[in-house]
């Protein structure tokens, strides 16, 4: 028991400790981060056969984007419509076992007609889906794409316990001794605390380094594609719905009953969306330049035809 | 030289077909990649480079090295493609026979050699400097020309052969260039074949191009024309193939039809 009262920190001059705590405070929130967002040396550039839609969507803004992608998926298999910026289902014979069992779920959601930030906030549907998503989930997981909650919370406890261990320790240890003047300690140990908690809090640590980088090159390689959002929906148009997944609704261009879909669910983003065009990117509505500037260096793409160039002089 | 891998059907990568050649990944055996286009350190075309190695085996293609330079080989850019080359580390690389700079000047054209013993002896010794740099095999394409330099030896066919002997390098058999410089400056397919180390071809080219006043133009901006595709049978037929690659560059149509010529490339080469 002596080793607890006798030992280099219950020793340690104040001002000293203070130093060594800090630096303890930043290693164990640098392990803290790099255990939850990754390393960034694997790049999560290999890209699946056929991406999902429903799991990207989820990777990049969970059960609100899926929500949006399924709603998309039903009015372009004609379940669902939008009338009087209302999202209701279509009049119509539905054959409902032709259905994914999310989009099941969405569907007996709607058995009355609702408008979009029900499909953004409603807690049913969100519990609904959430059950349905975890599949894509454990997938992303698995990947390394996502951090799970109860990793973020370990790992986010264990650190915090570590700060607030050592500076609990060294604090009974000094009154103990008779030195009263432990505010910094305690600032110290508070903010750190602080500190940690953001770093591990599941919403902030939800998407690993790898699982960014894999949206940004979901975002990079598909680009370039055109998604159907511009004629009646008849049929299931998988490259809109990847679209959608990957870019959200922004900056869609699209006609008709679409354009009445995109309208329902970028209204509330309006203000942001000419904030943002105002501020920095300086881009245009186009879903192809809102994505190749995200780059930084949309300029260099055109090098492409350049190359080809060997063709043209005997290559 | 001996290249054992096998890579199939694959592709000229160009960025204007990206999103729909990942969407089609499983149809595209391989990937070759214009190599000059990633030797700076630029950071796009370095991710893109890496979200490809990622995902397709890669051969790297180069245009600008001059092999054919009587003043040698410019070896900033060597040792450019030497550690681009290490960093992909692909079953071989490729170069066109030819010289695109001449008194340190580019001049922005694959360029034809007179057809000599001197033009030999300037190549062969190039490409020994570049052999002591990359260990990975290099295999030389055959260019379209408009005119033939006067004085040469040797037909075009036992120029090729005979810089592929003395190198031990591969070829790249450009099925396309080959059918236009025929044409062109009317000689005869088989007897160049029967005079080419067939053993010695790894890799073909094909795409198509256009007639201009009765010359054709090797443009890489059309559908492979049947002659080409003729062609190809003909030489899968007599030789082992280790991959073969749709040049497309300009003038590009929707991926389907890319995906028709990749397929057609496949049924000819399977059933070689």
């Amino acid at each position: 028991m002596d080793i607890l009262v006798n030992n280099p920190i219950s020793h340690m001059y104040g001002p000293y400790f203070l130093v060594f705590y800090g630096i303890v405070i930043v290693v164990t929130g640098i392990g803290c981060k790099v255990i939850l967002q990754g390393n960034g040396l694997d790049s999560g550039a290999e890209m699946p056969e056929k991406p999902d839609p429903y799991e990207i969507a989820y990777l990049r803004d969970g059960e609100k984007a899926v929500g949006k992608v399924v709603c998309l998926e039903l009015m372009q298999k004609g379940f669902v419509r939008v009338k009087d910026k209302r999202i209701e289902r279509s009049p119509q014979l539905y054959n409902v076992s032709s259905l994914k069992p999310i989009e099941k779920t969405f569907f007996n959601w709607l058995e009355h007609s609702r408008v979009a930030s029900d499909v953004k906030y409603n807690f049913e549907l969100k519990k609904g889906l959430s059950e349905r998503c975890e599949i894509y989930k454990q997938s992303l997981i698995s990947s390394g794409y996502l951090n799970s909650e109860q990793k973020s919370y370990l790992v986010g406890g264990v650190s915090a316990f570590i700060i607030l261990g050592l500076g609990s320790y060294k604090l009974i240890s000094a009154i103990s001794r008779g030195h009263y003047n432990v505010m910094f300690l305690i600032v110290m140990a508070i903010a750190g605390t602080i500190w940690i908690g953001y770093i591990s809090c599941p919403l902030y640590s939800r998407i690993t380094t790898k699982g960014k980088q894999y949206l940004n090159n979901l975002k990079e390689t598909f680009s370039g594609l055109t998604g159907n959002l511009e004629v009646a929906p008849t049929e299931p148009d998988y490259n809109s719905s990847l679209l959608v997944s990957i870019f959200d609704l922004d900056n869609f261009k699209a006609s008709g009953d679409y354009q009445d879909f995109v309208d329902l669910f970028v209204f509330k983003s309006t203000y942001a969306s000419s904030y943002s065009s105002n501020s920095s990117s300086g881009c245009s509505t186009s879903i192809s330049c809102g994505s190749s500037c995200s780059s930084g260096s949309s300029c260099g793409s055109s090098c492409g035809g350049g190359c080809g160039g060997c063709g043209g002089c005997g290559g | 030289m001996n290249i054992e891998q096998q890579l199939g059907i694959g592709i000229g990568y160009r960025e204007q077909f990206k999103s729909e050649l990942f969407l089609n990944k499983e149809t595209v055996d391989f990937l070759e990649i214009i190599g000059d286009r990633y030797l700076d350190s630029n950071q796009y075309f370095q991710e893109e480079l890496e979200l490809l190695t990622a995902n397709f085996p890669l051969i790297p293609h180069f245009i600008n090295l001059s092999l054919g330079s009587a003043e040698g080989i410019d070896t900033d850019y060597l040792k450019k493609l030497a550690k681009l080359i290490n960093k992909i580390n692909p079953p071989w690389w490729s170069e066109h026979l030819c010289f695109s700079k001449a008194g340190g000047i580019d001049i922005g054209h694959l360029s034809p050699l007179p057809h000599t013993k001197e033009a030999i002896d300037i190549i062969c010794r190039n490409i020994k400097q570049v052999q002591s740099y990359i260990d990975t095999p290099l295999i030389l394409e055959n260019i379209t020309y408009m005119v033939e330099i006067p004085g040469g030896e040797m037909t075009e066919a036992q120029f090729i052969g005979e810089i592929a002997e003395k190198t031990n390098c591969g070829l790249l058999l450009d099925i396309t260039n080959l059918y236009i410089n025929s044409t062109n400056h009317g000689y005869d397919i088989d007897q160049f074949l029967s005079q080419l180390p067939l053993e010695r071809v790894v890799q073909l080219h094909f795409v198509g191009g256009y007639s201009h006043d009765g010359i054709l133009i090797d443009s890489h901006s059309e559908a492979t024309p049947l002659e080409v595709w003729q062609l190809m049978e003909k030489v899968v037929s007599i030789t082992n193939i280790n991959g073969v690659i749709l040049e497309r560059d300009e003038n590009i149509p929707p991926f389907t039809e890319l995906l028709k010529e990749l397929d057609r490339a496949r049924s000819i080469l399977v059933s070689s």
